[in-house]
């Protein structure tokens, strides 16, 4: 396949965009995409942060958008203030023009339906499985052991459908300590609540 | 100030470039990389000067507190104060990246001597805390960048939240701000075109995978970078695991590729080698792409024990001293590009004799 841009050497790179909800695949050369990345087209990951997030933004008519900020649209016929950050004033303007970097703490919040669809299709999931600060061991709320287990569980059924019998001891012993584990949380809890 | 600091960081060699017990034929070094944000300031890019000034203050202070970092002396660089070549020497020798060229204000890169252990504050997070070591130890690597970061977590109320982790600047580092990274040295593949079909299986897995000098199918020096791009969803034991697994794959794959070009035409990779080693020793005009191509063929003649007097350290360093910056220090003058060609020569005729 040749490269879109320069129709001459072979396409190494390709590269989907979301442009006006509609997927569009991009084929590109190293050479061109290259130059593209300069430009600031396309980022070091192969694409580009603030548009993966812009992209998204421009559905959010399609993706209903959270309470609050139906409330703030209603007030402020201002576009640019649909997404303005109370703490620090960063804006969905200024999100772009930094490639795709947030001002502060708060902007998780202010922003939260850009981001949220973009860890989606960026990480590997939505919840904190790491340390705490100034803790070394795994980060273990009740949110994080859930899906732990379920991912156990997933994996515990795979090996034993390969017929792995050891490692699918390992991974059913881990699977009960990280049981026991939700359950002192859950009974820590109920107590909290009594 | 900063002047009398780069004299001693370059004068000091880099703990990283040594040559590991196990691995150093193909790994050239781990690093591990961690973004953290003070809770009470907004992130560097929307902070006032004065806020970036204070939290400057802050962390400097809180490394002074750190063993780890004080262990050998600590070396201080006010980034806006620095030339621009100077700038470019702490980004050759992987200590920042290309930010901080345009000497953003306020930023100031906090190292031990060996450059093992350094702060960056106020480049895209207020601190970027970073491990370097010698070949292929992420384990090791871990954990001395949690215990560096929870040194300076006793004194820095960082950014933090139950259910995202740590919050970052970039929602691409949100969680744990990790970015693990090993540089590879990865002839074998390269020859026996095998590495077209790795970078697709790596990028499969959710990792990045580029040339340390150049796109991946024009790389002079052959040095390969691979790391996470998950932070979030994902512990860090696990994230550095994965990468474990694959890089451990990755040379597996190398030596394998090495040893079949040594089956399969065993001249032309001695006559590789041999050319390499004949322009580095008696060339006098060497461009950086050239210095570099032979210094791959070098390394690779290393590894086959075809030199006695040349090791894996020596190379590694010439890899870094080749660089233009790097070089114009060495030779203590502003050169020419045709100029720099010449020295260049000449430093590798010099470090080659026996």
């Amino acid at each position: 396949m040749l490269c879109d841009n320069c129709q001459k050497n072979e396409a190494t790179i390709h590269i989907k965009r979301v442009v006006e909800g509609k997927v569009r695949a991009i084929h590109l050369c190293a050479e061109c995409a290259k130059e593209q990345e300069e430009q600031g087209a396309v980022g070091a990951l192969g694409f580009n942060l603030a548009e993966v997030l812009f992209n998204i933004a421009g559905l959010r008519d399609i993706v209903p958008p959270e309470p609050e900020t139906e409330e703030e649209t209603v007030e402020d016929s201002g576009s640019d203030t649909t997404f303005c950050c109370p703490d620090c004033g960063w804006t969905m303007e200024k999100l772009r023009q930094s490639n795709g970097k947030l001002g502060c703490s708060e902007c998780y919040r202010s922003f939260a339906v850009v981001i949220h669809d973009a860890f989606s299709r960026m990480q590997r999931g939505k919840i904190h499985m790491g340390k705490k600060p100034g803790d070394a061991r795994p980060f273990q709320t009740r949110a994080a052991l859930q899906l732990e287990i379920a991912r156990c569980k997933k994996e515990l059924s795979e090996l034993v459908r390969r017929e792995e019998y050891e490692r699918a001891a390992v991974c059913r012993d881990k699977l009960n300590e990280l049981t026991f584990q939700l359950l002192d949380i859950e009974s820590q809890e109920d107590d909290n609540e009594q | 100030m900063s002047n009398e600091n780069l004299q001693q960081l370059l004068n000091t060699p880099a703990a990283f470039l040594a040559e590991p017990e196990k691995d150093g034929n193909v790994a050239v070094f781990t690093r591990i990389r961690l973004a953290r944000n003070i809770s009470t300031f907004p992130f560097p890019c929307a902070a006032h000067p004065e806020q970036l000034t204070e939290i400057c203050e802050l962390v400097t202070a809180a490394a002074g507190n750190c063993e780890k970092m004080n262990k050998d002396g600590c070396l201080s660089f006010d980034i806006a104060e620095m030339t621009p070549a100077d700038r470019e020497i702490l980004k050759e020798r992987f200590l920042a990246g290309k930010e901080i060229l345009s000497g953003p204000e306020n930023c100031r890169l906090l190292t031990g001597k060996d450059s093992s252990c350094s702060i960056l504050i106020n480049d895209e997070d207020h601190l970027r805390i970073q491990i370097l070591a010698p070949g292929f130890q992420l384990d090791q690597a871990w954990v001395d960048t949690d215990a560096l970061d929870n040194a300076l977590s006793a004194h820095l109320d960082y950014a933090f939240d139950d259910q995202l982790g740590f919050l970052t600047s970039s929602p691409a580092n949100t969680g744990t701000g990790l970015k693990a990274s090993v540089l590879l040295h990865l002839p074998g593949l390269v020859m026996t075109g095998k590495l077209g079909p790795t970078i697709q299986g790596v990028n499969k897995l959710n990792l990045a995978f580029r040339g340390l000098y150049g796109e991946p199918n024009e790389n002079p020096g052959n040095l390969f970078l691979i790391s996470n791009q998950v932070t979030l969803g994902d512990s860090e034991t696990g994230i550095i695991g994965k990468l474990s697994q694959v890089v451990r794959q990755l040379i597996l794959h190398e030596n394998a590729a090495r040893q079949l070009v040594i089956q399969k035409d065993q001249a032309a990779l001695l006559d590789h080698v041999g050319r390499s080693y004949g322009i580095l020793r008696h060339g006098f005009k060497l461009s950086v792409k050239e210095a570099l191509n032979c210094l791959s063929g070098l390394r690779l003649g290393v590894d086959m024990k075809l030199f006695s007097h040349v090791d894996m350290n020596c190379v590694n360093e010439m890899f870094l001293t080749v660089q233009p910056v790097h070089l114009q220090k060495y030779a203590e003058k502003n050169l020419s590009a045709a100029e720099r060609d010449v020295f260049r020569a000449e430093y590798c005729r010099e470090k080659l004799k026996k």
